[in-house]
């Protein structure tokens, strides 16, 4: 949409003769800071909003290959265990948003919450109990991974 | 950014229309509020309502502020009757800042928000604020000697003296309540709007999108700096503070919005300067501030619900930047289209009844008619206290006066259960809210597909307000959502804000917004058939 300018005599609401809102204005616009002036001109009002990760696993059997290979790695730096907790966190969310059965998204709902409440605990720190835990949800989103139908099963009320 | 003066006047008009607009339904219950106060509980029937100068004044006050529906513009005139009883300076405080944070409505959709611990924490946060200031407030007005005993001693003397009954106490319920409408209460209410347009000249649209951060160090601060001149409705503040949560934003700006920007206005630190003096009031208003900072940062911890990705971004502090853009036209029907889109069906009908109350108010007002007269005017059997001296006949069983104080006491009983019973029709059955949301999605998609923006923007907030409710509706009734449903409502609300993004892009891009609109399809399936799935209403 095309900006308009618009000069303070051209506005068509109650400003020309109620000269304490231009002093109200004016105190404003002191107290603020703020001074008139153009706008930038800009193609979104959100340009840089949600922008993924780039941990951000691409489907669910992603989640545990991003994980494996983290887990993996020869040092585990403090930028890797973040992005292990972020993985473990992101899992339920990444789950739901597949065709996978609520009976089968709670398993891996329940084990992500747990293990982002070990991790937390652990204050960054990779235990070996935290590191079976990992290893158990790798399988657990492996196996929920193979169970994700192409489409949803038939239900017949009410969806539109 | 920078906003020209045209934009700032104009954008600072609009917000203030929509805070009325907001205001209405609460303002009128606390009106209401104070009639029965006034006329029903009386003086000592409030001071007890309160606590009386007992212990358990404060939490009493802050629990009967919970119950009660108004918000911080509707609790002044409560405030005017509770000073005329003579109310402890520390119950009052407790109760103006109580009141507004919650109600029945607005707490069961809180509870929904995040974690329930969260709210009930938040909640258990404003108690202690509201003890903390309400001890203050107490240790100011004794060293200051209020008058309170010489009152008491009136008081107890206006409690001997007569008093209407019957339908003459009804008409004076209803005149008084009228002509505060069309008194010093629209003054006030102006003031406490005020705030509303100073934010608006202040802060140029969209410029708190990304002030409260949770990495944010000063966002708290910020939020208090921001939240003392707004005026927020509990439900509107509930609706912020969900849309902080699921942006990840600072808990302890959260904590300064709810407390501040709900609890008071720009009226409320006015008010007690008026009526307990300049000085004691800015030293309330101090501790108010030190307090909430100092929790505020207390609770500064990350809130992140699992599964989720913040944005880095909140649109819930639009609503106090200005309404304007550059890419908006200035004139009046730009002001209409965005006062008009908060118009539902019960702003509407409060407005209503508001304008009908203010027209008798005025017509009382010009016929001079008020308490005065309608006590001069009284034959002896309208006063309660004359039956004992008349030599009517003697009353025998049922036949008796009801004091006054239960007719009070079941009149606000009753409206705490009228927003009980409220709740389950704001938030129907899940099958209702479907229907709702079926008719939302129908319109804002196909729209979105071709591009009729404007229509899909307004339908989007429809559907993603009718998403809150269904969880809300199916939790009172099955007494829980299931961390499924939770999720899937989580995902919804995501997507549509991207959509809603796609749609302020410019230029549109149509190949973009129909694969958001594809991925909002795949979710809603999932997420419709999960509450169908719950057996609510099947």
């Amino acid at each position: 949409m095309p900006k308009v300018r618009i000069r303070p005599d051209q506005l068509p609401i109650g400003e020309t003769t109620n000269r304490w809102l231009w002093f109200l204005a004016v105190g404003s616009l002191v107290l603020a800071g703020c001074a008139s002036g153009e706008a930038q001109p800009k193609t979104s009002l959100f340009e840089d909003d949600h922008e993924l990760p780039l941990h951000w696993p691409t489907d669910v059997a992603d989640i545990s290959v991003k994980l494996r290979a983290r887990l993996s790695a020869p040092d585990a730096s403090t930028e890797l265990l973040a992005e292990i907790e972020d993985l473990v966190s992101w899992t339920a969310e990444v789950a739901a948003d597949t065709n996978l059965t609520e009976t089968d998204w709670l398993p891996l709902y329940q084990a992500s919450e747990s293990m982002t409440a070990n991790l937390r605990n652990a204050k960054g720190a990779l235990t070996p109990e935290n590191k079976s835990q990992l290893e158990s949800l790798c399988n657990l989103i492996d196996e929920a991974a193979a169970k994700i139908p192409e489409q949803l099963p038939q239900f017949s009320k009410g969806e539109s | 950014m920078s906003q020209s003066v045209s934009m700032m006047l104009v954008g600072g008009l609009v917000r203030m229309l929509q805070g009325f607009v907001q205001a209405a339904p609460t303002l009128l219950v606390g009106l209401m509020i104070a009639s029965i106060l006034r006329y029903y509980l009386g003086h000592q029937g409030t001071r007890r309502l309160f606590g009386g100068d007992s212990v358990r004044s404060l939490p009493q006050s802050w629990l009967v502020g919970m119950l009660l529906p108004v918000c911080s513009i509707g609790v002044l005139p409560i405030l005017f009757e509770m000073r005329r009883a003579k109310v402890k300076p520390g119950a009052m405080s407790a109760f103006a800042l109580s009141a507004p944070l919650f109600n029945p409505l607005s707490l069961l959709y809180g509870l929904t928000l995040s974690r329930p611990f969260v709210i009930i924490l938040f909640a258990v946060g404003s108690l202690f604020v509201v003890t903390v200031l309400g001890f203050f407030w107490d240790a100011i007005a004794k060293r200051r000697t209020l008058s309170v005993t010489g009152d008491v001693d009136d008081l107890e003397d206006a409690c001997e003296q007569d008093h209407l009954i019957g339908l003459r106490r009804v008409f004076a319920t209803v005149v008084h309540f009228s002509r505060e409408a069309t008194g010093s209460m629209l003054g006030v209410t102006l003031i406490a709007l005020s705030g509303l347009a100073l934010l608006a000249a202040v802060l140029p649209f969209g410029a708190m999108q990304h002030s409260v951060e949770r990495d944010d160090w000063w966002a708290p601060l910020r939020m208090l700096v921001v939240a003392i001149p707004v005026y927020a409705t509990p439900m509107m503040a509930m609706g912020q503070m969900g849309m902080m949560f699921q942006h990840a934003n600072s808990p302890g700006a959260s904590f300064a919005l709810l407390i501040l920007g709900t609890g008071l206005n720009f009226a409320t630190p006015l008010w007690f300067g008026r009526y307990f003096g300049w000085k004691a009031a800015s030293l309330w208003m101090a501790s108010l501030l030190l307090v909430v900072l100092t929790l505020a940062y207390a609770i500064n911890k990350p809130l992140v619900p699992p599964g989720v990705e913040p944005a880095g971004h909140t649109h819930a502090f639009d609503i106090y930047a200005n309404p304007l853009s550059a890419y908006h036209t200035i004139n009046t029907e730009t002001v209409r289209q965005t006062v008009s889109k908060d118009l539902d069906v019960s702003v509407v009908a409060s407005l209503g009844i508001l304008a009908i109350v203010v027209a008798f108010g005025l017509l009382m007002r010009m016929l001079q008619i008020d308490e005065t007269w309608l006590v001069k005017n009284a034959k002896a059997g309208s006063f309660a206290s004359s039956l004992k001296t008349e030599t009517l006949a003697t009353r025998r069983g049922l036949d008796i006066v009801v004091p006054r104080g239960v007719i009070g006491a079941t009149m606000l009983a009753g409206l705490v259960a009228l927003s009980v019973v409220a709740c389950f029709a704001y938030y129907p059955s899940p099958d209702e809210c479907l229907d709702e949301i079926s008719l939302a999605r129908a319109e804002c998609l196909s729209a979105a597909n071709s591009g009729q923006l404007d229509h899909a923007l307004f339908w989007l907030p429809v559907w993603e307000d009718w998403s809150r409710r269904l969880e809300v509706g199916a939790f009172i009734r099955a007494g829980e959502v299931r961390p499924y449903q939770r999720m899937q409502g989580y995902l919804i609300r995501k997507k549509l804000e991207l959509l809603e993004h796609e749609l302020e892009h410019d230029p549109f891009e149509p190949e973009e917004t129909k694969q958001v609109v594809r991925e909002i399809l795949a979710t809603n399936s999932r997420w419709v058939r999960s509450f169908h799935s719950l057996g609510c209403g099947d």
